[in-house]
């Protein structure tokens, strides 16, 4: 077969352009410059062999634009304008053995290319894509990468430097939530506590302010990626709780939790990972729950989408899921509802607003791959 | 979650926490931890800290091995199905020098075993593996110890993650 291809072009080559030219007009390789316009959905597929790819869908019908490639490992956080990508990777040397890097790269979303890269050190966590591990500063000047080694600290990343300016040692904690201003992030730690970190421009970092015990971690444990609402600060607990944090000032504070599941039969508890949504104009959260849970349970696929009035602070609707792991939601008026699972299914929620919420599948795509996380651009 | 493992986690967090300080003090903050934490846990699972019950063996494997009891809280590729065994690292593999920590019930005495799950590093996956998604006791990554979406394999000079083995290293409380 492959003789008689290269025959054939041989023979074209041989015979001319005015056999061609007369029977069609010759098309002209080239390539697209720019992603189609509209809203996108972004969707990474994290690879631990290999790199890793950023699907870019049509926010509306999941039509393919195109993809970005970070490395392995990748963590990804979108600018607010929707236009600039942020990613950090992990670099094999030699695939799977030697020496590593790691890699922060700023990815322009209308033509899909690097606009830059540069190294950061070599202690990024190698861990599932969260929200939560990789984050902006309110100014967007700053980028906040969670490492492992398995200590835990967060580096301060100076984009427009192109370098990493600080090292914050958080041993016990984990997560990154920056602050709505200034120079601060608040994270998660093993004894139950909150603690809020400061930074300065100049790389230095005072003692974190530390809270009293907000949660059990034995308990009545936190998932890692909760979201932000107003001034606070909203995570998912494993019994099915919200827990309501301020950090706007020095020291975290619980301002309240808000229980999901008391009176509700079957063991209904939340599971996942990007496991809550929130929509600020409607004021409402989204959560993955599933039944009959026990101990270990915590990660199973959904069975449905619990819809959570942030003002009565009720659940105001119930809806069939498809074992998703990850949601995610815009911040328009009409919400419209991303979730995906580990089977690579992603589905958009058309949402109906009013005393009862009601969701209703409106797309579907399949990425082939591992989504673990999501942004959207509105 | 038993005392034992709550003092297996707080001497990795006292020491992380104490290396951090001095090592910030001395090396500047950008290089404060070096490997004073990850060594720590990589030391106490390698050394079993309990008198160590042989019937913690006896149980068969069933037809589902992810189901087995000492898998109870493993998220990751059987090394048994990879070229090793339940407690051996395949052959050209490095074994990680640290792991995370759960606790599995036996159902053969009822008996709780503290259980180390060491991943197998500086080859690719094999493909074909067992892949078990278990997460009994398991935490997120403040309680690093007994998180499993992570690479265990972080610490090592081969990064590269390969499977992971189940190795009983103790009786739980």
């Amino acid at each position: 077969m492959k003789s008689k291809t290269a025959a054939f072009v041989a023979l074209v080559a041989l015979t001319g352009s005015a056999f061609a030219q007369d029977a069609i007009e010759p098309e002209t390789l080239t390539v697209k410059e720019t992603i189609d316009e509209g809203p996108n959905l972004f969707v990474l597929s994290q690879e631990w062999k290999g790199p890793s790819s950023i699907n870019v869908l049509g926010a509306e019908d999941f039509a393919m634009k195109g993809n970005m490639g970070p490395g392995t490992t990748a963590q990804m956080v979108l600018s607010a304008d929707g236009k600039t990508m942020y990613t950090t990777s992990v670099y094999f040397e030699r695939y799977t053995y030697g020496s590593i890097t790691n890699v922060f790269h700023t990815w322009d979303v209308d033509t899909l290319k690097i606009k830059g890269e540069f190294e950061f050190g070599d202690k990024m966590a190698h861990v599932e894509s969260q929200p939560a591990l990789l984050a902006l500063s309110s100014d967007e000047a700053y980028a906040l990468a969670q490492n492992a080694t398995p200590a835990t600290s967060v580096s301060v990343i100076d984009i427009a430097a192109g370098s990493a300016l600080a090292e914050i040692p958080t041993p016990g904690c984990w997560g990154i939530f920056p602050s709505t201003s200034g120079m601060k992030f608040t994270t998660i730690c093993g004894d139950g506590t909150f603690q809020t970190y400061s930074y300065a421009a100049d790389g230095t970092f005072g003692d974190p302010g530390k809270s009293e015990k907000i949660f059990d971690v034995d308990d009545d444990a936190l998932f890692t990626n909760g979201v932000r609402v107003g001034d606070t600060l909203v995570y998912v607990s494993y019994n099915g709780n919200l827990y309501v944090v301020d950090d706007s000032g020095e020291v975290p504070v619980l301002s309240e939790t808000i229980a999901l599941t008391e009176g509700v039969l079957g063991k209904w508890a939340p599971s996942g990972s990007e496991l809550i949504a929130y929509n600020a104009p409607t004021n409402t959260a989204f959560v993955l729950m599933h039944s009959g849970s026990y101990d270990g349970s915590h990660k199973n696929g959904a069975e449905q989408i619990w819809a959570v009035d942030m003002d009565s602070k009720t659940v105001v609707g119930r809806a069939a899921a498809h074992h998703e792991n990850g949601l995610i939601v815009t911040q328009t008026e009409e919400p419209m509802l991303y979730g995906a699972n580990e089977e690579g299914e992603v589905y958009l929620y058309s949402v109906e607003m009013g005393d009862e919420v009601f969701l209703e599948v409106a797309e579907e795509f399949n990425i082939a791959g591992w989504p673990t996380v999501m942004e959207l651009d509105r | 979650m038993t005392r034992l493992i709550d003092k297996l986690l707080k001497t990795l967090d006292k020491s992380v926490e104490t290396g951090a300080r001095t090592a910030a003090r001395n090396l500047g903050r950008r290089s404060f931890m070096a490997k004073a934490g990850a060594s720590v846990l990589g030391a106490a699972v390698a050394t079993p800290i309990l008198p160590f019950d042989r019937r913690a063996n006896a149980s068969e494997l069933p037809e589902d091995e992810c189901s087995y009891w000492r898998h109870c809280a493993l998220d990751g590729n059987l090394c048994s199905t990879s070229g090793g065994s339940l407690t051996q690292c395949p052959p050209g593999s490095s074994a990680s020098s640290v792991s995370w920590v759960g606790t599995c019930s036996n159902p053969d005495d009822g008996k709780d075993y503290l259980v180390a799950y060491n991943d197998c590093c500086g080859k690719p996956p094999v493909d074909s593996a067992a892949f078990c998604y278990t997460s009994e006791g398991e935490r997120p990554g403040y309680r690093m110890g007994l998180y499993n979406d992570i690479n265990w394999c972080m610490a090592n000079t081969d990064k590269g993650y390969h499977c992971t083995v189940s190795v009983v290293v103790g009786l739980a409380e």
